[in-house]
């Protein structure tokens, strides 16, 4: 887009009442620059002691509105291993239309030389832009002379075209942050929904004020401004606007250093911030337009769009295909199954996300191809058309994270659900081996918002309710010399069937075969066999012979057995003393193995493992171990199961020493002796 | 399944030859191991001058599942110096009819740098082509012209694993004048045909089966046939080169890109001059020297231009105080000039993969700069970009290899510093308490030469990634808790001393009136190669080291030994292994532990006998004591 107008002078009042705040850029004190540690985490290798961020609107005859977000890191680098903070990265979005860029940025390095602060200062040659692609470029802005001690100061300020979109203000990092000091002016036009994310305390103030912009400009070609009149003079114009906006202040002390933890659904869920997301719009000249409020607003928003609920009414492409196959049925239920996996088989996943079509059915169909709305939106439409009562289900994919307010931006990933008295089957057709009632993991993710075609919407939650059962029957035969055969059934349901297609249904048997030995050093698997491997919904059955050579160990004149075999868990998946962030277990899940083992001629039992029977809080999960003889053979049961997808970390405590007692009495001892 | 595969493959490959006749029948063996098959892979290089080359290649694969598709290649790289002329990918189904086409522009364009990199010219142009069937087939076409003809593409048509190739054909021409060298690589036995004359050359082959990767195997590029090609005068990013031997082109490489690069204002000479006042030993200046450039600079990457290749100037990194590898290593080097040391930039192919540079192939390789200080009865090596490692360490990164020196006198091709198994030497001493319920440790950890590579970092990290570390390192001991950890980092002697105190009540197993305990507690060597029924290469194991323990264990009070471990012996090609459990006294035992893994290239034949030594390793170290209630 050329500018044909050159904006000489753009008076705001917008920094009139911004306190002052006591921090100013490239002012340090002594003690800042003298400090070895910080002095509430004394490991932290960086801080940043300040933050400061504003973001205001300006208001542009010819562009409209934009905004101009500055921000201010002061850093102290306390070890070698913080010098990465010397770097800072900014993206800058750029879809062609609308773009943000950056300027005014400076740079400070203070270090103490001879009793003395020395500053250096940030050069052009320090700033890098580099090209990411057509929608992303990245500054990254890196400051001479850092060493350990040093402080920095960057400052930098982006304008942006987006004005309906703000980026969260973060103020966790890898490093503890001292004072965060934020404030965001925004007009009436727009309406923001604002929350925080993250367990630490942020304080929010808000004040709603009266603003004036006063503007010139040259026209060099008929304008049409897109507000308020104003008086003609030799080409220049002069304009005023008047409007209440709406100050956010932003402050929060102390925050430390962000953890990682594995297990997780989304660790970003859990890091501190301030989201914005644009709620509505109210101009002048356009009138309200509401973008979301609650989720069945957003829910109504989303399903007026062109590529969303526009498309779903686009059966004329398929009525044929669909006729046809419906016709063989006379039971009403039936066909639901048989679209489903006509477009399972037919359409292949692009593997983009989205809640709207990219391509829209007719392509979709020609190319046998398209994203997550392509394909399930066709579903949706190809049930309704068959005569069920399907609706899409708006999801936020894990990765995406949870949806904290209602926006059009907490969706990323859309499903089918039919309704049957006041039940749902939900359809997710983007994977060939996903079966009715089964989600891949990725979608997952707390609630979804089913939204049907009068406007209202449910909430639907996503976690399976079905717990994914894995049963395995073994029988070993133990020999005296060491050796060990077995054969072992497994059947899996639900989820688990789903995981274990998911990663071998293109495989052929070999290497299924092949992989599997692979994992195990001391069993070689003779022969694998599955049944129902390519037919989702079905319970998938793998049955193996094995011969193992480390199950027994002989000391002495006696055998000590590992009566798991490789089954044993050895190692419990949770380490960590203490645990901030809640346990995704993505599904619930039950697993049964049942043994029997075949003790060698000549030999008896000399001990068995007690039995053991455990629980979690509340019967969210329970552990049963039993042992016991019978004649030649012994017969072990182990059984546990995990009744929730996500636990609190309240829990964790109980969930590692859960795994605990679990992993010792899988790997405790049979002892034999000889007769 | 595979013989319907089979089937939609003859019909496929006949239908293609009707398309075009450079399409023979398809051999069937092609089919083995593969995941896709290189129908045809064409590329011709034409050298018009020694500034400019026209390369244009066209290749046609057909994809059989899932894991093929990244041997489509729909990508072209390009620069400031190099354009792509031409860039298309076709898809054809299964029955050889073109279903989808596309240009240029449909290519996604995007920076070919990774995360960590501030700026590079370098892009990529690709395309993610979403297969509804398989198998299809997609065609490439590419055309770049460029400046830069110091890369000269290699022939190197079996560049992956489960990948046939049915036809490749390089052709190179160039004017008589410009003269080129070339190198082939492995080419017997695979019945390549060639052709080199004074003004290029042709190559091709047919039918090459697809290979599997084995576990401890050589590195693809050093068995798969490949030739070398390098021009005798060449262009770099607006530099014209000159070179036949590593002399000459170190010597093109001092003279082009590092001479006048050097110079320092004269306070900072004089700041490390005073440094060093009053130290006679060279190598404690150049310890002072590195330990400076450690204290004041930090490492960034970026590359632009002829900058991938020019050091940034030792006046603008003293200024900055940041560089990349070959900044902070010409600073380096300029810094220890100032004091009256005289040291080497030094090229090498990091990774700790160990890749030389080819010793009889001169041309533009490495990807890093270090430095080499000779004195005189040592040689020291120095990793400029580091600001933790110890002055004369090389850690994997750097290793044992060939790299090439530069200097005024030209290029020297050298071996990096090799570290003897018992110089990578760890020692752990401990002594173990145990109860009827839980485990005491308290343990000692020595490490040098390569095993110090891994330690040296911890005494950076925080407390709970140390914690975590030392979880994993134990991973096979249920329920531990580090109670105590320091660790000292000698950087002087380049050695760490690891301190720390475990407990766990999740060791022990019990068999009624017995418990079962693995004196291996705290060094076991859990990995046993993959099993393999038909080992088809040379078994190499690239770094050996020593490991020696000593573990005093005290026995539960009440109990007594039942059986004790029996001692282990074992000396091979492959190394050494010795345990042995000794009664000192009525409460107590002393477990010793030696294993010694050599480095080596071994014939394939001897592939399940170290399998058999690394599962005997393994199966030792989880033996058990049993001690029993008295």
């Amino acid at each position: 887009m050329k500018l044909h107008i050159t904006i000489i002078l753009a008076l705001c009042s917008f920094f009139v009442n911004a306190q002052s705040s006591e921090v100013k850029f490239g002012k340090v004190s002594m003690d800042e620059v003298r400090q070895k540690e910080h002095s509430l985490d004394k490991e932290a290798d960086a801080a940043i002691l300040f933050q400061k961020e504003r973001l205001v609107y300006d208001y542009n005859p010819e562009k409209g509105f934009n905004y101009s977000r500055k921000v201010h890191y002061r850093i102290k680098i306390y070890k070698k291993s913080g010098l990465s903070w010397s770097t800072i990265t900014v993206p800058l979005r750029n879809n062609g239309a609308l773009k943000q860029k950056i300027y005014g940025v400076e740079g400070l390095t203070f270090n103490i030389q001879n009793n003395k602060i020395v500053k250096d200062k940030l050069k052009k040659d320090g700033v890098f832009t580099q090209n990411i692609n057509k929608y992303e470029d990245k500054v990254s802005i890196t400051l001479p002379n850092v060493k350990e001690g040093s402080i920095i100061d960057i400052e930098y300020e982006i304008a942006s075209d987006f004005v309906g979109s703000i980026a969260p203000f973060v103020v966790q990092y890898g490093i503890p942050v001292n004072l965060v000091d934020i404030k965001v002016e925004i007009p009436e036009y727009f309406n923001y929904k604002k929350n925080t994310r993250g367990f630490y305390p942020v304080k929010i103030g808000e004040v709603t004020e009266k603003k004036k912009i006063d503007f010139q400009y040259r026209e060099e070609r008929d304008t049409k401004a897109f507000l308020g009149g104003g008086e003609q003079s030799q080409g220049i114009r002069r304009g005023n606007l008047e409007y209440f906006e709406t100050d956010y202040s932003i402050t929060a002390n102390n925050i430390p250093a962000f953890k990682e933890e594995q297990y997780t659904d989304n660790i970003e869920n859990y890091r501190s911030a301030i989201v914005f997301e644009l709620e509505s719009t109210k101009f002048p000249s356009e009138g309200y337009r509401m973008y979301s409020q609650t989720w069945g607003d957003v829910a109504n928003v989303i399903y007026k769009y062109d590529d969303f609920g526009g498309e779903l009414s686009k059966d004329k492409v398929f009525r044929k295909d669909i006729d046809i196959l419906i016709s063989k049925y006379t039971d009403k239920a039936e066909p639901a199954a048989s679209i489903y996996n006509y477009v399972k088989e037919k359409i292949v996943w692009d593997g983009y996300y989205g809640f709207g079509c990219e391509n829209g059915f007719e392509k979709t169909l020609e190319e046998q191809k398209g994203n997550v709305a392509d394909i399930n939106l066709m579903l949706t439409s190809m049930l309704r058309y068959a005569g069920f009562k399907a609706n899409p289900v708006l999801v936020s994919t894990k990765k995406h994270g949870i949806p904290l307010f209602p926006t059009t931006n907490g969706f990323n990933y859309v499903i089918a659900a039919i309704e049957n008295d006041g039940d749902y089957i939900l359809l997710d057709a983007t994977n060939n081996m996903l079966a009715v009632n089964e989600l891949p993991n990725r979608a997952i993710n707390w609630y979804g918002r089913l939204v049907r075609e009068d406007g209202t919407s449910t909430s639907i939650d996503l976690s399976p309710k079905k717990i994914s059962s894995k049963t395995i029957f073994m029988n070993v035969k133990l020999q005296e010399d060491g050796l060990v055969n077995g054969n072992m059934r497994t059947s899996l349901t639900d989820n688990l069937a789903y995981d274990y297609r998911d990663t071998n249904g293109s495989k052929s048997i070999e290497d299924i075969k092949e992989e599997k030995s692979e994992l195990l050093t001391y069993t070689e698997i003779l022969n694998l066999e599955v049944k129902n491997l390519n037919v989702p919904g079905l319970s998938m059955v793998e049955t193996i012979s094995f011969e193992n050579e480390n199950g027994l160990e002989r000391i002495g004149e006696k055998i000590y057995v590992d009566p798991m075999l490789f089954l044993a868990i050895k190692e419990n998946p949770f380490k960590m003393e203490k645990r901030e962030y809640p346990i995704d277990f993505i599904f619930p899940r039950a697993e049964k193995i049942n043994i029997s083992l075949n003790i060698p001629e000549g030999y008896k039992v000399e001990y068995l493992p007690e039995n053991l029977a455990i629980g979690l809080p509340e019967g969210k999960g329970i552990y049963n171990f039993t042992m016991k003889e019978n004649g030649n053979n012994i017969q072990l049961v182990s059984s546990y199961e995990i009744k929730n997808a996500m636990f609190s970390p309240d829990y964790y405590t109980s969930i590692k020493e859960f795994y605990n007692q679990i992993v010792q009495k899988q790997t405790e001892k049979v002892v034999l002796t000889k007769i | 399944m595979r013989i319907f595969l089979l089937l939609i493959f003859i019909v496929s490959c006949d239908t293609i030859s009707a398309q075009d006749n450079n399409f023979s029948k398809l051999n069937l063996s092609l089919l083995k191991n593969a995941d896709a098959i290189v129908r045809l892979d064409q590329m011709t290089v034409d050298v018009k001058s020694s500034d400019f080359m026209e390369v244009n290649s066209s290749r046609i694969v057909t994809v059989l599942n899932e894991e093929g598709v990244e041997a489509v290649h729909a990508m072209a790289y390009y620069d400031k110096e190099t354009s792509i002329k031409k860039l298309s990918l076709t898809i054809y189904d299964a029955n050889g009819k073109e279903i989808e086409s596309y240009k240029e522009k449909d290519f996604v364009d995007q920076t070919a740098t990774g995360e960590g990199t501030l700026y590079s010219d370098s892009r990529i142009k690709y395309l993610n082509y979403t297969p509804t069937k398989y198998p299809y087939t997609a065609e490439v076409i590419t055309k770049y012209t460029t400046s830069d003809t110091a890369f000269m593409p290699r022939w190197y048509f079996l560049d992956g694993y489960k990948v046939s190739v049915e036809i490749s054909e390089f052709t190179l021409n160039l004017p008589s004048n410009l003269k080129f060298r070339h190198k082939e690589n492995n080419l017997e036995s695979f019945g390549v045909t060639g052709n080199v004359s004074g003004t290029g050359v042709n190559y091709s082959v047919k039918n090459i089966p697809a290979i599997t990767s084995e576990d401890l195997d050589p590195a693809l590029i050093d068995f798969a046939p490949n030739v070398q090609f390098a021009l005798e005068d060449f262009h770099l990013k607006g530099v014209d080169g000159h070179a036949t031997t590593w002399k000459e082109f170190g010597g093109w490489i001092y003279n082009s890109l590092l001479k006048g690069r050097g110079e320092l204002s004269p306070s900072t000479i004089q700041k490390v001059q005073t440094l060093v006042r009053g130290v006679n030993d060279p190598k404690e200046k150049i310890k002072i020297i590195y330990q400076f450039v450690q204290d004041n600079t930090r490492y960034i990457s970026v590359q632009m231009g002829i900058g991938g290749w020019e050091p940034i100037s030792a006046k603008e990194v003293d200024r900055v105080k940041y560089g990349d590898c070959k900044g902070l290593t010409n600073y380096t080097m300029s810094l220890l000039k100032a004091v009256g040391v005289e040291s080497y930039y030094t090229i090498v192919s990091a990774g700790p993969n160990m890749r030389s540079l080819d010793f009889d192939f001169p041309s533009l390789q490495g990807n890093h700069a270090f430095l080499n200080v000779p004195l005189a009865d040592e040689e020291l090596w120095l990793e400029c970009t580091s600001q933790v490692v110890p002055a004369n360490f090389s850690g994997t990164f750097t290793d044992d290899r060939y790299v090439l020196k530069v200097g005024p006198n030209g290029g020297e091709m050298v071996k990096s510093r090799h570290y003897a198994p018992e110089q990578s030497k760890q020692i752990t001493k401990a002594k173990i308490t145990i109860s009827e319920s839980e485990v005491k440790a308290r343990v000692e950890i020595k490490s040098t030469g390569i095993q110090y590579n891994q330690k040296y970092g911890l005494s950076n990290e925080s407390k709970e990634d140390v914690e975590k570390y030392y979880k994993d390192y134990w991973d096979y001991v249920n329920d531990v808790h580090i109670l105590n950890h320091s660790i000292e980092n000698d950087r002087d002697n380049i050695i760490t001393t690891e301190n720390i105190d475990i407990i766990t009540s999740g060791y022990l197993s019990r068999a009624g009136e017995r418990l079962l305990f693995a004196p291996n507690m705290l060094n076991r060597n859990e990995y046993v190669p993959k099993r393999s029924k038909d080992r088809k290469r040379d078994v190499v194991i690239k770094r050996g080291y020593l490991d020696e323990d000593d573990f005093e264990i005290i026995i539960p009070a009440g109990y007594k030994i039942e059986s004790n471990l029996k001692q282990t012996k074992l000396s091979n090609e492959f190394g050494e292994f010795e345990v042995s459990v000794e009664q000192i006294s009525e409460s107590t035992l002393r477990y010793k532990r030696k294993l010694l893994l050599k480095p080596g290239k071994f014939s394939k034949i001897n592939y399940d006998n170290y399998r058999d030594f690394r599962k005997t390793i393994s199966r030792v170290d989880a033996s058990k004591i049993v001690f029993i209630k008295k």
